[in-house]
């Protein structure tokens, strides 16, 4: 129970510092062809993600409601009912707070995590049952949240410097003409080799990943589905699917009644005030 | 502004193929759903939208889970979608998304194979312009609504903007506005809780006379919360029963919660009963002071009594600052005379002892300081009062030998501390205690490392190792004088949260050892199963083991979660 964070549900990528320069590279990609020539598949696979990131600056804070329907092999499902927090913080990763409702022996159980550029991350969390708040780490990168086919990593804040790029192509994906970037995780925590990302050229939107495990296997792939966009800026998907091609098992992620801005506090995201959250 | 103005050309577009029904819609006149009304037959669920006006609509489906998708052009809803009664129909959940601008869409969660049909109907009679959806089941698929009760579960969700968070929501609701028939929800209030039927097997036969092999035992422990004013005030309330077939001082009732919380910005007060737990260390909880054990409910010390207080806390960036004024004592309990795990003789609670002339009407105070430095997460507290843990003292003066408990006042000072360095964890609890019988310090030192996703499953193991070590030695109240635990912990990260914890406390002065083997998983949503398995080995009769070097039990636990 760890690392839930604020939703991949679209490409965030963030990098206030990096942003600057990913305007002006992109600007040469646009302006000038025989640029593109010379920029290397890495340059051009960092300036999309920046690029993805910058388009997300500025969303301040949201909150959305979560069902995760985990399915097995043989077809059941288990739902998993939560709720999360997230705050934008501009010169680091985001801090999120994620709270359980269902199933019922976990009600009340909430998760803080600060996500950090290129520092370890920092999660606590709270147990209602012994009003604990407990410090756990945060290592744990490749282990299944709640039994499902996410891992923490996929769910935490999809930072910019937590990947190396590689550019590779541009593919068409259902219809929607999409930039496919390699990524290679520069945690050697992370339990995947590489991810191969799509995302539409047209908003920087993540349409779908596949990740390959530590034996450069194909071992998921996410699919996210209905983008809507909140403050004609910030576009979130409604829906994550995870298929796990090695098992069968698949799991659903569901957001519901996203809101922005709606006034949290660095001070609603501490320890301290964890043991409050209801 | 650009964006906005393709989404809507892209969104027509899209409706060109779609389209039943032609209308006049202008950016200035959005058509108002007025109402959503429930039919219900047997194979057909018919959903009835009564509008403004007429509209342009597109009907389609998502699968996985399946969901029925309704957009209305220049839709906009003056109703909650969740003041629609959903029970008995395939309906899990109506969901309003109006963040296309321009349009209004309805995500209808439905039972998978449930087939979809909509159509249009002109004002007749009394009634105006309507959208009416039909659902059908597939293939005679029972027609049953979530089993959380008349809304299904997603839908409770959808509402609770207006509760929850923990500050108020100022932005903009992105959901539908309260049905104008009804006053807003202030109010959301919500029962949860379990009940608990476990049983505890003794090993041995009884040391002591009176004492039961056996026992079953009933637990309940609803709970309340409500809040309001954008989730700045709260309220909660949480009874405690248990009913033991051996003993009768098992048969208890508490109240663990009942309290008010009104939060303003970095402050909040707490008025009325709670439980607050302070520290790091696993194998005992050495700087937990507010709240007094509930000793009857376990011997590991972790039920608590809930304590009446008045509580501030402050939050800054120099870290969280707690006062806590208490005004009232709750007194441990003991097992009785039948029950096992206790002392011979069976501590007598009915006249506990007190060293202040106020007894449990002594106010005790308690500060602390809590803050988190990188790595590091540092708790430093002071505690003037009465002492939550008792001398148990021998008296023969009525020719039949008693225990009686003895609060000492005691001023307490105390630090914990946790580093957390990757896969390990640091952790220090150290007290110092002045009172008028024996001054002492007393720690607890050790780690947590854990090994994630061990021989190549999910499961994580984690090993722990912590020294505990007090100044009184022999007359440590709690006997860890200088004791070592060493636990493994495992998480197997699976759908059903299964985890074990197993450890041994060894006893550096006597080598005597308690073993303790925890374990637990969910079955389903709402049930788990839990076990434990106690035992001594190599007591004597200096040790506090001695009492219950006859009392190896496996304890277990079937709960069901509301």
């Amino acid at each position: 129970m760890k690392n839930i964070l604020r939703s991949l549900a679209y490409c965030s990528f963030r990098s206030a510092n990096t942003i600057r320069l990913s305007t002006v590279v992109l600007s040469i990609v646009l302006t000038q062809g025989p640029v593109v020539q010379a920029e290397s598949a890495a340059e051009k696979g960092l300036a999309i993600a920046t690029e993805a990131d910058s388009r997300d600056n500025g969303f301040g804070d949201s909150t959305a409601d979560l069902a995760m329907l985990i399915e097995n092999s043989a077809g059941e499902v288990s739902r998993r009912e939560m709720r999360q927090m997230s705050l934008e913080v501009p010169t680091d990763g985001d801090k999120s707070i994620m709270v359980f409702d269902r199933p019922r022996d976990l009600k009340g159980t909430a998760i803080l995590t600060f996500t950090h550029k290129t520092t370890p991350d920092e999660q606590w969390l709270y147990l209602p049952a012994l009003k604990r708040v407990k410090r756990i780490s945060s290592a744990d990168k490749s282990g299944p949240f709640m039994g499902s086919e996410f891992a923490y990593e996929d769910l935490s804040s999809q930072e910019v410097e937590k990947y190396a790029y590689r550019y590779l192509r541009d593919e068409s994906l259902e219809g929607e003409l999409c930039f496919v970037v390699e990524r290679t995780p520069t945690d050697q925590n992370s339990g995947y080799t590489k991810q191969i990302a799509w995302l539409d050229k047209e908003e920087y939107r993540l349409q779908r990943v596949d990740y390959y495990d530590r034996k450069n296997t194909l071992l998921k792939t996410m699919l996210t589905v209905d983008y809507q966009q909140y403050l004609d800026q910030y576009w979130r998907a409604q829906e994550l699917r995870m298929t796990n091609h090695q098992t069968g098992k698949s799991t659903t992620l569901q957001y519901q009644n996203y809101q922005f801005r709606t006034g949290l506090k660095d001070s609603n995201f501490n320890p301290g005030a964890l043991s409050r959250i209801r | 502004m650009k964006r906005t103005a393709l989404s809507i050309a892209v969104f027509l577009s899209a409706l060109s193929y779609e389209q039943r029904a032609l209308s006049n819609i202008t950016d200035n006149d959005p058509i108002q759903v007025q109402d959503i009304r429930v039919g219900l037959s047997p194979d057909n669920t018919r959903l009835v939208f009564d509008l403004s006006g007429p509209v342009t609509y597109r009907l389609s489906t998502l699968e996985n889970p399946t969901r029925v998708v309704v957009e209305l052009a220049g839709g906009q809803s003056s109703i909650d979608s969740s003041s629609v009664p959903l029970s008995g129909t395939p309906i899990r959940g109506i969901l309003i998304n109006s963040q296309v601008p321009g349009s209004l869409r309805y995500l209808i969660n439905v039972d998978p194979g449930t087939n979809a049909q909509a159509f249009v109907l002109k004002p007749h009679e009394n009634r105006g312009h309507r959208l009416v959806l039909d659902l059908h089941s597939g293939e005679g698929e029972t027609l049953v609504a979530d089993s959380g009760g008349n809304r299904a579960a997603p839908l409770q969700h959808a509402t609770r903007g207006q509760r929850g968070g923990p500050t108020s929501r100022t932005g903009p609701p992105t959901t539908a506005a309260t049905s104008p028939s009804e006053p807003p929800v202030e109010y959301t209030g919500e029962w949860s809780g379990y009940v608990s039927l476990d049983s505890r097997l003794f090993f041995q036969s009884p040391q002591f006379p009176n004492q039961k092999d056996q026992d079953f035992s009933l637990a309940f422990r609803p709970e309340y919360y409500v809040d309001w004013a954008g989730g700045s005030q709260q309220f909660g309330f949480s009874p405690f029963f248990r009913y033991d077939t051996a003993d009768d001082h098992r048969t208890h009732a508490d109240i663990r919660e009942l309290y008010w919380r009104l939060e303003q910005g970095r402050w909040a007060v707490k008025m009325g009963v709670d439980v607050v737990f302070w520290g790091v260390t696993e194998s005992q909880h050495l700087v937990d002071i507010i709240n007094q054990t509930d000793l009857v409910e376990n011997i590991d010390g972790e039920e608590k009594l809930g304590q009446p207080m008045l509580n501030l806390d402050y939050l800054n960036d120099w870290g969280n600052w707690q006062l806590y004024v208490l005004p009232y004592f709750r007194d441990r309990t003991f097992p009785g005379k039948h029950g096992r795990l206790r002392t011979e003789p069976a501590v007598d609670t009915r006249h506990p002892e007190y060293e202040s002339g106020s007894k449990e009407k002594h106010v005790d105070l308690a500060v602390r300081w809590s803050h988190y430095v990188g790595d590091w997460d540092i708790g430093l507290a002071h505690f003037s009062g009465t002492s939550r843990e008792p001398y148990l003292i021998p008296d023969a003066t009525s020719g039949q030998l008693k225990l009686f408990p003895l609060y000492l006042q005691i001023d307490q000072t105390s630090l914990d501390v946790q580093a957390t360095k990757g896969a390990w964890l640091w952790k220090l609890e150290a007290i110092y205690n002045r009172n008028t019988l024996m001054n002492y310090y007393a720690y607890v030192s050790g780690f947590e490392r854990t090994s994630f996703g061990v021989a190549d499953t999910p499961a994580d193991l984690g090993v722990l190792l912590e020294y505990h070590y007090d100044e009184r030695g022999d007359e440590a109240t709690n006997g860890l004088q200088s004791d070592i635990y060493l636990g493994l912990r495992l998480t197997a990260n699976d759908i059903d949260s299964t985890m074990a914890l197993a450890g041994i406390l060894y006893d550096t002065d006597t080598q005597s050892v308690f073993g303790n083997i925890e374990a637990s998983r969910r079955l389903g949503d709402y049930w788990s199963l839990g076990m434990e398995l106690r035992f001594t080995t190599n007591t004597d009769d200096k040790d506090n083991l001695y009492f219950i070097e006859d009392d190896d039990y496996l304890g277990i636990e079937l709960t069901r979660y509301f």
